[in-house]
């Protein structure tokens, strides 16, 4: 039996297609564009730069709250109609649907992160250089696994609030990562609350560190501290291994 | 029945009519308070601009870059630059320049914004920043930040002693790309402090230096400026007569 089941995939594009996320993808899209042309210059000088970064942070924000809402709703919505029931009662397995979800959403990461590569083409503020194309690519990567965490939360979570919220929170601690680190580093927490230190630290290594990758900065200056780019996707693509084994495991033990 | 729920539907217009002119009445003690501005709040530390902008530097620098700029313009009202708090708007510079220090953007409001203040006591802050914002990397001209600082010392602050050390250190740093004039404001700041020898000596120096690189590195009009600096402004003129350097030089 192969992995994937293709009609899957085709189902949850199909989902993408009638819940028109696109349409609204696009549409937001131009909204924080022009927000972002019409901010940036406010600037007394280097108007380009500001536009860049305030398209770049949006933009990748719009994605990820793109992608965590559908993927809630999507789950929600298999569950409430029974669709899930449905689904896992034809001769498939836990894993290929798990598998085949994932990839689905991987194409929708991919069609997001090359909307927003493309708004960056079609605005005369980024030269369309690999520094972009890169940051697009690691945007990907950034969908991807905000992808896997939402489709997690959403199977083993009982509300599409929760998924959310949960996502968004997994979101979160993933871009802050960087500076909590810094905090335990220079020894800021100490005392009778030292201990967080270490909670900290353990939480460190599970999550991945979204603030290496997709920086705003690399449009403006070119792609910096790429060394750590190998280090950032093995662990991001074990991160998801974890997800896809734990989502798994929550799947079988389910009784429908 | 239907007419109890008339009367409670009537009572509850009124009720409604009773808040709108409790409202009213509340008007008068909110419309005339303005939104009051407390000056520049001081810098928070890295780690927390970094948690507020989720990790985004870059966007941290933007942003807070711009609220900089806008800061004191508020409700309709501008304050003046004399009446900013210049202790915290140092902290604010140093600890975006940690976020971002090739961009021009910060170091640009410093000195052409904030630089304009009516107090040049206040220049105290502005210019130390100026200097680390000069020590960025050399490729994006930021020596030009050096004469910014040099010109604030020089001329609003009349701080010919700051000035000259300014001048040296921009004289020192031998940028590529910089013009042959950053090696001379130490001359001209010299020749103000009334040490119109040691500015000869200077220019002299230079003069000897592109002589022995046969002039091949500083532009011919350099050359003639130097000579007519000497010449016009350095040495009076019984000196000037005497000079063999002059004698091809338009007296002005």
């Amino acid at each position: 039996m192969a992995i994937l089941s293709l009609p899957l995939v085709g189902y949850v594009c199909k989902a993408a297609a009638r819940d028109k996320i696109f349409y609204g993808f696009v549409l937001l899209l131009i909204c924080l564009v022009s927000f972002s042309t019409f901010m940036g210059s406010g600037a007394v000088v280097e108007k380009g730069q500001f536009v860049t970064i305030y398209m770049a942070y949006s933009l990748r924000l719009l994605a990820v709250m793109a992608l965590c809402l559908f993927i809630a709703f999507l789950v929600r919505r298999l569950h409430d109609n029974k669709d899930l029931e449905f689904l896992l009662a034809r001769p498939i397995l836990s894993l290929q649907f798990i598998l085949s979800f994932l990839l689905s959403f991987g194409v929708l990461s991919l069609l997001l992160s090359f909307l927003v590569f493309v708004a960056f083409l079609l605005t005369p503020v980024v030269a369309a250089n690999s520094a972009l194309l890169i940051w697009a690519g690691t945007l990907f990567f950034e969908l991807l696994i905000v992808g896997a965490a939402a489709f997690f939360f959403a199977l083993v979570l009982p509300s599409a609030v929760l998924t959310i919220m949960a996502t968004l929170g997994f979101y979160l601690l993933c871009r802050m990562l960087g500076a909590l680190l810094m905090i335990i580093q220079k020894h800021v927490v100490g005392g009778k609350w030292g201990f967080l230190n270490n909670i900290m630290e353990g939480v460190s290594i599970l999550i991945p560190r979204f603030d290496l990758v997709a920086d705003s900065g690399w449009l403006l200056y070119g792609v910096q501290n790429i060394e750590y780019m190998p280090w950032f996707l093995a662990h991001g693509c074990l991160f998801m291994v974890i997800l896809v084994v734990a989502s798994y495991l929550d799947l079988t033990q389910k009784q429908f | 029945m239907q007419n109890n729920t008339q009367k409670r539907r009537l009572s509850l217009y009124w009720f409604m009519c009773l808040l709108v002119i409790l409202q009213l009445l509340l008007w008068p003690h909110v419309r005339s308070v303005e939104t009051r501005w407390l000056n520049i709040p001081d810098a928070p530390s890295e780690e927390f601009l970094m948690l507020s902008f989720l990790g985004d530097r870059e966007m941290a620098y933007r942003t807070m870059g711009m609220t900089l700029q806008n800061m004191g313009d508020l409700d309709g009202h501008v304050t003046p630059i004399k009446d900013y708090d210049f202790e915290h708007l140092q902290n604010w510079f140093f600890l975006l320049d940690r976020f971002n220090s090739t961009s021009n953007f910060i170091p640009y409001l410093a000195s052409f914004y904030f630089g304009a203040t009516q107090n040049p006591a206040q220049l105290d802050y502005v210019i130390p920043y100026l200097r680390q914002a000069a020590q960025a990397d050399a490729g994006f001209e930021k020596w030009r930040w050096l004469v910014q600082a040099m010109f604030l010392a020089r001329h609003r602050q009349h701080d010919m002693e700051k000035a000259l050390k300014l001048a040296d250190e921009l004289a020192a740093r031998n940028d590529p790309d910089a013009p042959i004039w950053t090696k001379q404001m130490r001359a001209f700041i010299k020749a103000d402090m009334g040490e119109k020898e040691a500015a000869y000596d200077i220019i002299i120096g230079m003069l000897k230096e592109a002589a022995e690189a046969h002039n091949k590195n500083v532009d011919p009009a350099e050359i003639f400026f130097m000579k007519d600096y000497i010449c016009n402004r350095l040495l009076d003129a019984p000196q000037r007569a005497a000079h063999p350097l002059c004698q091809d030089v338009p007296q002005e």
